[in-house]
Order: C-alpha cells, then structure tokens, then sequence
C-alpha cells in the first residue's frame, strides 16, 4: 500500500499508515478477546473447571470456587464423614472471611451458633447412622480482590483456602 | 466514590472493546444490530448500576458519562494523535469507479455497501459513475459522484 495518495481535490484527512497500525491492532485485539472468551469458559472469571476445588483434610471436605465475583451469589459447601465427633457436630468459619462474604444462608440450619473471638462456631445435632454432613453456606462476596477463609471442625482438622474475588 | 470509578472502568472498558470490533460494526444499523445494542446497554446498566437504585447514585454515574465524553472531546480538540486513536481515520475506499480491493477488505466493506449507499444518497445506478467513496470515522461510507 502506498504511504501517502494524493486525490485531486477530495480534502480528506486520511492517514494510511495509522490506519495500517489500526488495523494491526484490531487484529490483536480479536485474538486477545477470543482468549478471554475461552478463558471466561474455561472458569478463569468464576464458574468453570478452572475454578472448582474440592480439597480434603481428614474427614473434612471443602467444596468451592477460586474465582467469584463481586456481589454474585456464591456457594461454599462442607462435607463432614460420619462418625467424627459424637452426637454433636462443631464446624467453625474463620470470622474475618464472613465479614467480606456476606452470609445468606446455611443449609440445614444449625441448632446452634456461637461467636468466639476469630471464629463463628456452628453446631449441628447427628443422629447416629446419618451419612456424611453437608453444609451448604450461601455467600455474596461484599469485597473485590484476594481473600483466604478457613473452614475447620473444633478440635480437629482445618482447611485453608483462597478466592479471588473479581471486581 | 465507587460510583465514579465503575463507570469511569464501563467508559473506557466500552470505548476499547468498540473500537477493537472496527468502525464498520456498527455503521449503518441493521435491525439485529440495533437489537444487539440494546442488550449490551442493558447488560452494561446492571453493572453500573448493582443494586443501588437511590437517584444519587443515578445522577454521579451520569455526571461521570457526560464528563468524560466532554473531557475526551476537549482532548481530541487539542491533540491530533489522540483523535485518531480514539476516533480513527476517514479511508478512501474507492476511487474513479475503481473499488480500492486490498483496502474493502480489511475494512470489511463490499462493493454491495458502497452501492447502497450510493444509490441512498446520490441516485447512482453504477460503480463508474463514483469519483470518490469514503469510509467515514463514524462507519458510514459517503460518496462522492463523477461529475
């Protein structure tokens, strides 16, 4: 293409090589989106393979996602084997983590809760011969950026985490 | 504070992602088009917006639209490069009835644009009979008959 072109009498303020540049830059952009798109399915913004963990301490399981976003509802779930701590069942939530996630609900509700200097401790009542517990916590993320929660049975075992929580 | 700064994020995060999709995506509207348009309005007026529905919140999202399309109005003013690159360049796509080919296509404009608009705008019934066609900055083509 030639750099500049002269038309007679036509005053038309083009630029061919910004446009040349414009035009490299539109590809690139396309390509840059098509990976975002595939990162967006793939999980990479919440909601995908890429986000979902399910590490395990113990007889504790934790469920979530590491990427969530900002204000969308958000589901943490803990599973407990059976026959851990007697009748009563003690799962306690780092306190500081349920301030940034607002707590909807907990599914089933516990019989109990009690507050305690860094945690909230919930207690659940088991029926022997019950299977393996789980909780399901409701959240809506209240803060953007990187957050780490702990999930633990009082006594016992704990599990850390971290989420990041997109604008 | 968050208000102005979610917007302000839309405003630029809408400006890259339209000017990426190229100037002729939403030149000359088609019905889908404008359909399109007002899904992506919609979608974008959740996130500016969330569950804030007080006319405070209301009033400083506006502000902040306006006052940057009037900022980077009075930036375009004084800079000629920022122009361009916010608005791009004006482009001659065809020439004494010869289409400029190389050029329509990475533009993504046929010879069946240029002739509709031909025909809208001057009457024309054939190629040859236009000296000058030109992508305009704003995606649409004009044409410039020969005389």
């Amino acid at each position: 293409m030639t750099k500049e072109e002269n038309f007679s009498g036509l005053q038309v303020d083009q630029d061919l090589p910004f446009q040349e540049k414009e035009w490299t830059a539109e590809r690139a952009g396309w390509i840059i989106g098509l990976l975002l798109l595939l990162a967006g399915l793939a999980g990479l913004f919440g909601g995908g393979p890429l986000s979902r963990a399910a590490p395990r301490q113990g007889p504790l399981r934790l469920e979530y996602s590491r990427f969530v976003r900002y204000r969308a509802p958000e589901v943490l779930t803990v599973q407990v084997d059976p026959g851990v701590s007697g009748e009563t069942l003690q799962l306690w939530v780092d306190r500081a983590y349920l301030e940034d996630f607002e707590l909807q609900q907990i599914v089933p509700a516990p019989d109990q809760t009690r507050v305690l200097p860094d945690r909230i401790l919930y207690e659940f009542q088991a029926q022997p011969g019950d299977g393996p517990l789980r909780v399901t916590f409701q959240l809506r993320p209240q803060a953007a950026g990187s957050r780490s929660g702990r999930v633990g049975l009082e006594g016992g075992d704990t599990v850390t985490f971290r989420q990041f929580v997109y604008p | 504070m968050d208000a102005i700064l979610k917007t302000a994020a839309v405003y630029v995060g809408l400006l890259i992602i339209f000017r990426i999709a190229g100037k002729r995506s939403l030149g000359d509207l088609t019905t889908f088009d404008f359909v399109l348009l007002l899904i992506i309005g919609e979608a974008t007026q959740q996130a500016l917006l969330g569950d804030d529905f007080s006319v405070t919140n209301a009033f400083l999202v506006i502000l902040t639209l306006v006052g940057l399309d009037v900022a980077i109005s009075i930036i375009k003013g004084r800079s000629k490069r920022l122009e361009k690159l916010i608005d791009s360049v004006p482009l001659v796509i065809l020439e004494d009835g010869r289409p400029l080919k190389e050029r329509m296509d990475r533009a993504r404009v046929d010879e069946g644009d240029i002739l509709a608009k031909a025909r809208e705008l001057q009457g024309i019934e054939r190629l040859d009979q236009i000296k000058y066609a030109v992508l305009e900055t704003n995606g649409g083509i004009t044409i410039i008959p020969k005389n």
